[in-house]
């Protein structure tokens, strides 16, 4: 893909008065006609369109429909998360459209319309997180503390579900690269409580989200002693786990199991936490109830039989069951 | 027989002064030191000219060579004028001596002269140390306009913002579900936790001088709350539980709510905004050179910031605090458990929102105080 044009260059005259931008319909016309004429024509106009939208951003008039087609055309650019960051006011603008909803958050009256447009700002911002030039920055702003508030909402309608879930994928785009600096961001801002949370009440797709951002969490060598670090976060951690495996019988997800899986096997890697889950494995994960589910996935039949391994390994070598249950303080 | 005569006069006035040589070493000295040098310099060379006849003290003798040495150095120190400079090279020439072939001494280092109306060096070293003075006036006067100019606008914006969301909440029809009870004290777990954790893994080094004025500066803030301008909702349903005096208990419990919950509410609202502003700002202005434009955004910005992120983290908070303390009140004045809850319920769902915004207009106001580490 032919790469986008030298970054923006707005002068001070551009401040004092900016030029009005053309329409958006006239752009989109222009360039579907463009479309049927030569391939390469129509990439040039739709990376100077892509320029023309996130100047509109800036613009609340305009703003609405910049987003919605941006969101649109994200996976189309490939730079256009460099384009978003250091063009001016960008920013700005997309937290301006997080902030302004802050107030239909309790009690619970968001639109569908405003969640929709939210949501479309919160995919932009995605774009930011998944780029390796503008993730570092975009955590030092500290702009993914602006989305906790949406994840702390406890409401089922599709709004807040479509939300929580818009919300949790920038936080998952931060974590695909398994950056360390992410994960000490993530710990130290209380990203783990918000993500259970989820995990309790959340919709499977939410949940299969959530679930791998701890998972991510967890392969972290900090992340792992952090969650076992006490007693009261280890549990935590598990026993959302294991509600999550009784919940699988009625709504089966060999996606979400998976992640299960991986987290149990992560968490048996630390001997304090191996040990413990002697006493509070899910027995399903053990008399084979779910193994319909991994017949096909092979990797995930190996987390498991490595699973159970380390917990045999840890229970011969461990003190005895009931003074286990003593120490634990359960 | 004359010039033979002539001879012995200079050698014995020079002889006299060699026992002096000291006198002429000290007058040299203050000479230096008053700015004088302009009238002993030729002085000087006028004595020293006839040496080169002398056979006593022509060069190298070591009386005359030590005068030529702190010529020399003299003849090196900056800004020397030019007449001076002058009568130093025409000494040694008219001696035969190179100026190079004699070091200089080293006996004015220490000593301090008289800087203004000194008329033995040029106005160059005035000059340049004047500079200094003017950069220290003129950086003396920024911050203040800068901390001052944009106060009003922060208030008039969060006033404005504040204004049209109080009235369309109350706008809202009474709802009551028993439910979202449960919910919300399932939420009130963590929200306390998460707040007072952030509050405190926040606050950097650099902050903590900052941490007393700052408890007193918000003690000032809330004492700033207009509370004669609060007007508390008391639905009429309330009346049928009997005459209590809501108002009143509501006034109570909403003071000790806000006050329980809002020093770290405040403090992660504040530095978690003014992280963001600094990152953004300093990005968008990076080629700004009107320090007043940055100034005056980066402060709409971070009191925006500050104000959403507080209205929306003390919500939950102040849900729990503020149902904690009006039914200690409540049930100090009626016996009925029951009725108890229904009260507080009503009460806390009708209020809630004037009390967040009453620490969204803190947090608000709060972030003003602080000068942005912008720079």
């Amino acid at each position: 893909m032919a790469n986008l044009p030298p970054s923006l260059s707005i002068g001070a005259a551009s401040f004092a008065a900016p030029s009005p931008p053309p329409p958006s319909p006239g752009a989109s016309s222009s360039s579907s006609a463009a479309a049927a004429a030569a391939p390469g024509a129509a990439k040039d106009r739709k990376m100077a369109s892509a320029e023309q939208l996130v100047l509109d951003l800036c613009d609340p008039e305009l703003r609405e429909n910049a987003l919605l087609d941006l969101s649109k055309k994200r996976e189309i650019f490939q730079d256009l998360a460099p384009l978003l960051w250091h063009s001016y006011g960008t920013i700005a603008a997309l937290l301006q459209e997080i902030v302004s909803i802050y107030p239909s958050l309790s009690p619970p009256t968001l639109s569908p319309g405003a969640s929709n447009r939210v949501c479309n700002a919160l995919a932009l911002l995605q774009c930011v997180a998944s780029h390796s030039d503008t993730r570092i920055p975009f955590l030092n702003a500290h702009i993914p503390l602006y989305l906790y508030p949406f994840l702390n909402t406890t409401s089922k309608t599709r709004p807040f579900e479509y939300l929580r879930l818009t919300s949790l994928g920038v936080i998952g785009a931060l974590v695909k690269v398994d950056d360390s600096e992410v994960i000490g961001f993530l710990l130290q801002t209380e990203i783990i409580p918000l993500c259970l949370r989820t995990m309790e009440m959340g919709s499977e797709l939410s949940k299969t989200v959530a679930t791998f951002i701890v998972q991510k969490i967890l392969l972290d060598d900090v992340g792992l002693r952090y969650i076992c670090a006490t007693a009261e976060r280890f549990f935590a951690v598990a026993s959302v786990l294991s509600q999550m495996v009784q919940a699988l019988a009625d709504q089966p997800s060999p996606r979400l199991l998976k992640h299960i899986i991986r987290c149990y096997l992560r968490l048996s890697e630390n001997s304090r936490a191996c040990t413990a889950l002697n006493s509070c494995l899910p027995n399903a994960l053990k008399d084979g109830t779910l193994n319909n589910f991994l017949q096909d996935d092979h990797v995930t039949r190996r987390w498991l039989q490595q699973l159970l391994h380390n917990m045999t390994m840890a229970g011969m070598g461990g003190a005895p069951h009931g003074g286990l249950d003593h120490i634990m303080g359960m | 027989m004359i010039y033979a005569e002539f001879n012995c006069h200079y050698d014995l006035f020079m002889y006299y002064s060699s026992c002096h040589g000291l006198f002429i070493s000290i007058l040299f000295f203050q000479a230096y030191e008053r700015g004088l040098m302009i009238a002993i310099i030729p002085f000087t060379s006028k004595i020293l000219e006839p040496c080169q006849s002398s056979i006593a003290y022509r060069p190298p003798n070591p009386w005359t060579m030590g005068i030529l040495s702190l010529l020399v150095e003299i003849y090196n120190l900056p800004n020397l004028k030019m007449n001076l400079k002058f009568d130093i090279e025409v000494l040694f020439k008219n001696l035969s001596v190179d100026m190079k072939d004699v070091k200089p001494s080293s006996l004015l280092k220490d000593r301090i002269r008289q800087i203004e109306g000194n008329p033995d060096f040029s106005n160059k070293d005035v000059s340049a140390s004047q500079a200094p003075v003017v950069a220290e006036v003129s950086s003396g006067v920024m911050p203040t306009i800068n901390h001052v100019e944009p106060q009003p606008e922060i208030n008039s914006t969060s006033r404005a913002t504040s204004l049209p969301n109080m009235l369309s909440q109350y706008a809202a029809p009474l709802r009551l579900p028993t439910n979202n009870m449960v919910e919300d004290d399932k939420s009130a777990l963590i929200m306390p936790e998460q707040v007072s954790s952030l509050g405190l893994s926040q606050v950097s080094p650099s902050q903590t001088p900052s941490l007393s004025s700052s408890s007193f500066s918000l003690s000032q803030l809330i004492a700033a709350i207009p509370r004669a301008d609060i007007y508390f909702r008391i639905n009429e349903k309330l009346s049928s539980f009997g005459s209590l005096q809501y108002s009143k208990i509501m006034d109570m419990a909403l003071d000790k709510a806000i006050k329980e919950i809002i020093g770290p509410v405040i403090q992660r609202s504040v530095t978690i905004a003014s992280r963001t502003t600094k990152e953004l700002i300093l990005k968008d202005y990076a080629m700004e050179a009107d320090d007043s434009a940055v100034s005056r955004s980066a402060h709409l910005m971070v009191g925006t910031l500050a104000g959403s992120l507080a209205h929306v983290t003390s919500k939950e908070p102040l849900r729990v605090a503020l149902s904690s303390h009006l039914r200690s009140l409540i049930q100090g004045i009626t016996n009925n458990t029951e009725s108890t809850e229904q009260i507080m319920l009503i009460l806390v769902n009708d209020n809630l929102d004037l009390g967040c915004a009453l620490i969204e207009t803190v947090a608000t106001r709060k972030v003003g105080l602080y000068s942005l580490p912008l720079y």
